[in-house]
């Protein structure tokens, strides 16, 4: 009786078993072509799906069903300070592979994410410095899920990828105010951005530390004295922050192109979450704001985050 | 015989002479000249009124959206706050109004509209719009369900909206603008980052049509190449011609060149803008076909000192021809009964088809479409070569 036990118990644990090799190479960078691999075994059959995350989760408040973790910035008041930040699916599906007991099968993963502009044709959907999450989830028993995870080098710093990490945001949502709990930031699990969450995100996205992070639009006023109000000129990646004359700073956008009928702005708003069910998008400057308000205030996105 | 000869091309000389003042001969007319009011439209829900709402975070309001301009001078707005498009005539009465709810599908789950830009012929309206819905084959929570966007365009009549996915249309580029062509038609075309300001590896793949143009019938013919510089090679359209200023990002010795579609002969171009000083910020450019109308702001547009906003707004008129030249200056006085608008791009300035140039300003009671008007400004008559 003991012995079958025993057996038994072997059984179970034989069913649940899986194996996931460290990703290689890792770090790896996803601009020069590279892309890096893991491989799995099971030893039952069964589906095996693989994704990739932004972070493993569970950061914040312990729990195992969160999908927020965080990072740190500097305030206005030059402490550290706190986003949270929402993980985000970067490939909803690396592969599904219908894996027999025993066997090896190696996944690639190149780097690029489910998000982007893809959709023009350019390289808008690779992933920028960070690091990211192989998620290998076996469907019979997905309680035994492993995570591995890989480190993305900086492949591109410059203006461009800037603009193209902004991009990568293009669509998400709501529009989220509430700093109560903290600044809260995301693209997929339905916390979105205010217009600086947005902003100070894809430069913590770049890999730089925010000197000022999720501070509101309007808190640009108290920090002017330590930042770089540069000259008027506007150029692609340009964060441009809004205010009325003799007021305060509504809001913050960035420049990403300009053509005959203005500058095109990336950015978050209110009005487009209410009415597109999208916070952020790339659309022409409103006419009104440049004829009526001040000529947006201008700096550097790249500043910001050295200056740390 | 050479009596004959001589006189043939004495003749010769002088007709050319006379053609060639006659298109070169130009007005200017210029002036620190300020829109003024040419029709107020109070705010409310009733037939009579157009919708408003707001403020929002303490700031902007939403309400009226974009507008149009006939040859008679009446005024189209899209009252978006009562989902319908109004007819508004030179007293500032509403006298017709035509119901735009139907552009929202019942089948799209929480669709959403935002209007961009009106253009009104003789036998429709098009209007050209954000678009959006949840997608509804998401089942899952997490994560949220995908929205499904687009830029549509409608066309409107009393009786029927067609619609059409303009993005989808083009080979979805960035962004897409539509302009008037002659006939009942407009074109939409795709805008996407200018080759030259992108690194190689950001250059565009996207294949799609150059151009797509679209009848009152909701017919589309897409346009694969530009003939001569136009859409339909018989609408011919302005363009900059301008030296780029790369270090302070500016146009520098900027002109506005017309061609024509079907000899590619240049028939008009314009004196340097403001005497070719550097422009930062172009506004938009405007052409119905014979006037031309360009918004511009350059490095000293904005006065610290009095908080005053200054655009620049030039118009070109091909035959006659005649230049105009105007100075907005927006300053707190101004300001104190305006009521902002959202952080949102809609088409607010308009070359009317009756060739004013008019601007939409929300107002503490009610909105005011304003024209620019050539009144009690300096004139000159002179001559100008349009060859380059």
């Amino acid at each position: 009786m003991f012995v079958m036990f025993l057996f038994s118990l072997l059984i179970s644990q034989r069913t649940y078993a899986i194996t996931v090799t460290n990703p290689s190479p890792n770090p790896f960078n996803p601009g020069s072509g590279q892309s890096t691999t893991i491989s799995f075994s099971v030893d039952n059959t069964q589906y095996v799906t693989v994704k990739i995350v932004n972070c493993r989760s569970s950061i914040v408040n312990n729990s195992p069903t969160s999908t927020e973790w965080r990072y740190f910035y500097t305030n206005i008041y030059g402490g550290t300070g706190a986003v949270r930040y929402g993980q985000e699916i970067i490939r909803g599906q690396v592969a599904r592979i219908y894996a027999t007991a025993g066997q090896t099968y190696p996944v690639p993963w190149d780097g690029t994410s489910d998000r982007g502009r893809s959709d023009i044709g350019a390289t808008y959907n690779l992933c920028q410095k960070g690091t990211y999450y192989f998620v290998v989830i076996p469907e019979n028993s997905p309680q035994y899920t492993i995570y591995k995870p890989v480190t993305i080098t900086q492949w591109n710093s410059n203006y461009i990828a800037y603009i193209r990490q902004a991009r990568t945001w293009y669509g998400a949502y709501p529009y989220y105010d509430d700093e109560s709990v903290g600044p809260t930031v995301s693209r997929d699990i339905g916390k979105g951005s205010n217009c600086t969450g947005f902003v100070t995100s894809v430069i913590w996205e770049m890999g730089y530390s925010p000197y000022y992070g999720n501070f509101p639009a309007s808190g640009i006023n108290s920090v002017s004295h330590l930042i770089f109000p540069s000259n008027q000129v506007v150029k692609q990646s340009y964060i441009l922050a809004w205010k009325k004359p003799s007021s305060s700073y509504e809001h913050v956008t960035i420049a990403t192109y300009q053509d005959s009928y203005g500058w095109h702005i990336i950015h978050s708003s209110k009005y487009s979450y209410d009415h597109y069910s999208m916070a952020v998008i790339e659309e022409v400057t409103p006419s009104w704001y440049s004829t009526t308000f001040a000529t947006p205030s201008v700096y550097y996105w790249d500043f910001i985050g050295s200056v740390n | 015989m050479k009596k004959k000869i001589i006189v043939f091309f004495v003749f010769l000389l002088i007709a050319v002479f006379v053609v060639d003042f006659y298109n070169n001969f130009s007005v200017m007319i210029a002036g620190k000249v300020q829109p003024t009011d040419y029709v107020i439209i109070k705010w409310g829900s009733s037939q009579s009124e157009v919708g408003i709402k707001g403020p929002y975070e303490n700031s902007w309001y939403d309400g009226p959206a974009t507008f149009d301009v006939d040859k008679e001078g009446n005024v189209y707005v899209v009252d978006y706050m009562n989902n319908r498009i109004i007819k508004v005539d030179k007293n500032s009465t509403v006298v017709d109004s035509i119901d735009i709810s139907k552009i929202t599908s019942k089948d799209d789950p929480n669709a959403k509209y935002s209007p961009i830009k009106l253009i009104t012929t003789d036998k429709c309206m098009f209007l050209l719009y954000h678009y959006s819905f949840l997608d509804p084959t998401w089942t899952a929570t997490y994560p949220a369900p995908p929205v499904i966007y687009s830029k549509y365009i409608s066309i409107v009549t009393k009786d029927n909206i067609i619609k059409i996915d303009a993005l989808k249309l083009l080979g979805y580029p960035v962004d897409v603008y539509m302009e008037r062509l002659s006939g009942d038609r407009v074109v939409l075309a795709p805008s996407v980052p200018p080759a030259p300001s992108v690194p190689p590896e950001d250059l565009p793949t996207w294949k799609g049509p150059k151009a797509v143009i679209v009848n009152c019938n909701g017919e589309t013919q897409s346009i694969k190449g530009l003939v001569n510089g136009s859409f339909d090679g018989s609408t011919p359209f302005a363009t900059l011609i301008f030296d780029e200023d790369k270090e302070n990002s500016s146009y520098l010795n900027t002109r506005i060149q017309v061609k024509d579609p079907k000899t590619n002969r240049v028939i008009f171009t314009s004196g340097l803008i403001d005497n070719g000083k550097p422009i930062t910020y172009s506004l938009g450019l405007h052409f119905d076909g014979n006037k031309i109308a360009f918004i511009y702001q350059d490095a000293n547009a904005y006065n610290k000192e009095n908080n005053s906003i200054t655009t620049h707004i030039s118009t070109f008129t091909l035959f006659p021809r005649k230049e105009e030249n105007y100075v907005m200056v927006v300053g707190n006085e101004d300001r104190e009964n305006m009521l902002p608008p959202p952080f949102a791009y809609r088409v607010d300035f308009v070359l009317g088809q009756d060739s004013y140039f008019y601007r939409m300003v929300y107002m503490t009671d009610g909105l005011h479409i304003q024209r620019f008007e050539p009144a009690a400004t300096t004139t000159e008559y002179f001559y100008r070569s349009h060859k380059l």
